[in-house]
């Protein structure tokens, strides 16, 4: 059955309400505090022009969020891919209890970012924190938090969004390798391949569409890290491990410069659209081949 | 700030009915307010909000008044009342709020001036409230706008054992302080055969830190009484920020972070109170939340054996007009203590309730009657023994009744020791009234933290420090304007001329 005009108008009305209410009308409320003095108890609002972007941009601690955020990416990202591709092809053959894998896999998704920052925040830092216990077994006094030196806070946080995100990205691949013809996976066993052969014949061929678009949703989410790291550090040790969404967040809610909180925000916002918009690129580029 | 339970709860709460049973009948502050509903507003807690909805129901059977307690998460607080004033929703009758918060609101006049109530209201005992949260904490511009429910200001604790195991007096100035934590770190000082820690800091960035920051700084920058301030010269709004006094507080600073635990860059209050009570540290700086924690002897391995002092002081203070410090005398010194300058520092300032003008009368009428009931002694002076309740001592008869304090399950020797640091901050002429001017959150937790946060991670040099902070600050007031910022801020510190 063809669905009319009419018919899609219908389905995606309560879409487009919504997200019209909820999501268009306060970003663009945003947008337009970017271009002015607003705030919600100002006595008057004057044009700003550029000037809030300007400020973002030339503010020290934005500079470091940017740059710790590319760091963040760039490590995280591939890792996470790597891990997840590597446990979804490892539970790819029937075994007992794989169900249940499944299931233990999103556990670190589904608890929420905060939960996750205080929980890791207690394993690492204090007198009951796993590293001190781990202390006591090694007859050390103490063992240092990482994430109270500002060389290890970052690469600590990397780690820590890894152990949320990489069982995830397992979770959705996994469906994708079960779905693979079963004779693409016999013919390269009758050839000879290994499975590192399997892997690249097979398997990443297979799954390229899917693992586009896990990639975009990791980097988008790695572009707006936010609730471990103001948990887990602040931002600090000094800069080390502030991104632009914490950096954001301080200006909105912390300071009340409700301009610079929204122009920080809109700059994360465009780098992610910048992303789909690569997606969508190399999406049509795959259908197009 | 934030509080942690007690386990003299149960007991303390079934006190503090009573108490309240016999005072609702003879209060003068309560009346008839049936048909009335107080909607008050204050932080998730449940530290703060646990007392107003705790006694709400006490208060209603008493006059009638229904006390609605809304609570949203500290980060929103501040601006939800703003939203709220400025909107003319008010969908707020009244609020218990950091009293900072006045350098926003009342130039605005959203809230009620509560000279009189607080004067004609015999059941409130206001001269009973320590001078300086009635005089500086309550007071702007030389009228009262709020009522305090808690009295914060930092301390040094102690451990009272091993001081006196190795001779050694408590701190009274910050190389006293330094001295003393140099002689214990690395030792065991729980008898777990683990290495402790001289001194446990909260240094975390993003959090409280700075506020540790001001009470080493103020011994330097503070000497003549809380109208001379601690964050500018009220001559011309010039940050007191860049300066010998700034510099020496910045040096006992580093090597604070080195004398403690070695992540302790990332320990915020929960973390640095946490190792305190469980034995690892020899020193801490902290309100008045170690005192009630430290009896609780279901987490804390240091019943009995914490002592308290007012903050530690300098024999130098700083010149303001050379920028240079100079030794203390009867004249730059007054109210130094053995030739030692004490500037206890009221960071936070103390939860404090207030009104919105535009409620209706009765209901201001009402909600004033709330105020005064929770912070007449009978109730206040139980709560201020009850860690949940996050409220501290801030009336004279908070330490001079012993009562409360030993039914709570401290031992009347820590109850001394503890009220006694408490009494000398409190009577202090020259205790340091935070900072409370338009966007003080841009002066503190901004500027001040980062570049704090970054000088303890070594991006930054001490001057450089110095120069960022002034350099953002100097840039916040001329933007906000320099004369409306000077008019702020001597109207916080009471200064008429």
């Amino acid at each position: 059955m063809r669905l009319t005009r009419r018919d899609r108008l219908f389905l995606f009305a309560p879409l487009a309400v919504l997200l019209t209410g909820w999501l268009g009308l306060p970003a663009l409320l945003g947008l337009f505090a970017t271009f002015s003095t607003y705030s919600p108890f100002a006595t008057s609002i004057h044009f700003a022009g550029l000037s809030n972007y300007l400020s973002v941009i030339e503010d020290r601690q934005f500079g470091a969020a940017v740059r710790n955020i590319t760091i963040f990416t760039v490590v995280a990202v591939p890792l996470e891919l790597a891990i997840g591709f590597g446990v979804a092809y490892l539970l790819r053959r029937p075994i007992r209890g794989r169900g249940l894998l499944r299931l233990l896999l999103l556990l670190p998704w589904l608890v929420s970012p905060i939960a996750n920052g205080v929980m890791w925040h207690f394993l690492l830092v204090g007198a009951h924190s796993i590293l001190d216990f781990a202390g006591g077994w090694l007859a050390q006094s103490s063992i240092v938090s990482p994430i109270g030196d500002a060389r290890l806070a970052l690469p600590t946080i990397i780690a820590v969004e890894i152990w949320r995100e990489a069982p995830f990205v397992a979770f959705l691949l996994l469906p994708g390798l079960l779905a693979v013809p079963a004779e693409l996976w016999e013919h390269a066993t009758l050839d000879g391949a290994s499975w590192i052969e399997q892997v690249f014949t097979v398997a990443l061929p297979s799954l390229r569409p899917l693992l586009l678009a896990i990639t975009m949703l990791l980097v988008g989410l790695s572009l707006g890290t936010f609730d471990s790291v103001l948990i887990l550090t602040g931002g600090g040790p000094g800069s080390a491990s502030v991104t632009p969404a914490l950096y954001s967040y301080n200006q909105a809610f912390v300071i009340n410069n409700w301009p610079a909180g929204a122009a920080s925000a809109w700059l994360i916002a465009l780098a992610v659209l910048g992303v789909g918009l690569f997606y969508i690129n190399l999406a049509k580029r795959s259908v197009t081949r | 700030m934030s509080r942690y339970p007690a386990r003299t709860l149960v007991i303390a709460v079934g006190v503090g009915l009573l108490a309240a049973a016999c005072n609702a009948s003879n209060s003068t502050s309560t009346g008839n307010f049936s048909g009335t509903t107080i909607r008050i507003v204050t932080f998730t807690g449940p530290q703060i909000a646990e007392p107003l909805q705790r006694r709400g129901p006490d208060f209603e059977k008493a006059t009638g008044a229904k006390v609605q307690v809304i609570t949203v998460p500290f980060s929103d607080l501040y601006q939800k009342i703003l939203t709220d004033f400025s909107t003319k929703t008010n969908s707020y009758d009244a609020m218990v709020f950091d009293p900072q918060w006045m350098g926003d609101y009342v130039p605005s006049g959203y809230l009620e001036d509560l000279t009189n109530r607080v004067q004609n209201d015999t059941a409130l005992q206001w001269n009973d409230i320590a001078p300086f949260f009635r005089d500086f904490s309550a007071t702007f511009k030389g009228k009262v706008y709020t009522v305090p429910l808690d009295g914060d200001f930092q301390m040094v604790y102690y451990r009272t054992d091993l001081l006196q195991k190795d001779g050694l007096q408590p701190p009274a100035t910050w190389d006293d302080y330094i001295s003393i934590a140099k002689h214990f770190q690395g030792k065991d000082l729980n008898g777990d055969g683990k290495a402790d820690f001289g001194s446990c800091w909260a240094m975390k960035r993003s959090a409280q830190s700075y506020w540790m920051f001001i009470s080493v700084a103020a011994a330097f920058l503070q000497s003549q009484g809380t109208k001379q301030g601690s964050f500018f010269d009220t001559s011309n709004m010039q940050p007191l920020m860049n300066n010998a006094g700034t510099a020496a507080a910045l040096d006992i600073y580093k090597q604070l972070s080195k004398l403690g635990p070695p992540d302790q860059l990332n320990n915020d209050v929960g973390d640095s109170r946490g190792l305190f009570v469980t034995g690892r540290c020899a020193l801490s700086l902290d309100w008045g939340d170690i005192g009630p924690l430290a009896v609780d002897k279901s987490q804390s391995k240091v019943a009995d054996q914490v002592g308290a002092v007012i903050l530690p002081g300098s024999k130098k203070v700083l010149d303001r007009a050379s920028g240079q410090l100079v030794d203390c005398n009867s004249t730059i010194c007054p109210y130094a203590v053995n030739g030692v300058n004490h500037s206890p520092f009221a960071a936070f300032g103390g939860w404090s309730g207030a009104i919105n003008k535009a409620a209706p009368a009765k209901t201001k009428d009402a909600a004033f009657a709330f105020l005064s009931y929770m912070s007449q002694p009978a109730q206040s002076s139980v709560d201020v023994t009850i860690g949940k309740t996050g409220f501290n001592p801030y009336r004279t008869s908070h330490f001079t009744n012993l009562g409360p304090w030993t039914a709570s399950g401290m031992s009347e020797k820590a109850a001394k020791d503890y009220l006694g640091a408490i009494q000398a901050s409190l009577q202090s002429p020259n205790m340091v009234l935070d900072m409370r001017i338009p966007q003080t959150a841009f002066y503190q937790q901004t500027a001040l933290d980062t570049a704090l946060a970054q000088f303890l991670a070594g991006e930054l040099s001490a001057n450089q420090t110095m120069a960022q902070i002034t350099n953002q600050w100097n840039s916040k007031t001329d933007e906000l304007g320099r004369q409306s910022q000077l008019d702020a801020y001597k109207s916080s510190l009471s200064v008429t001329k």
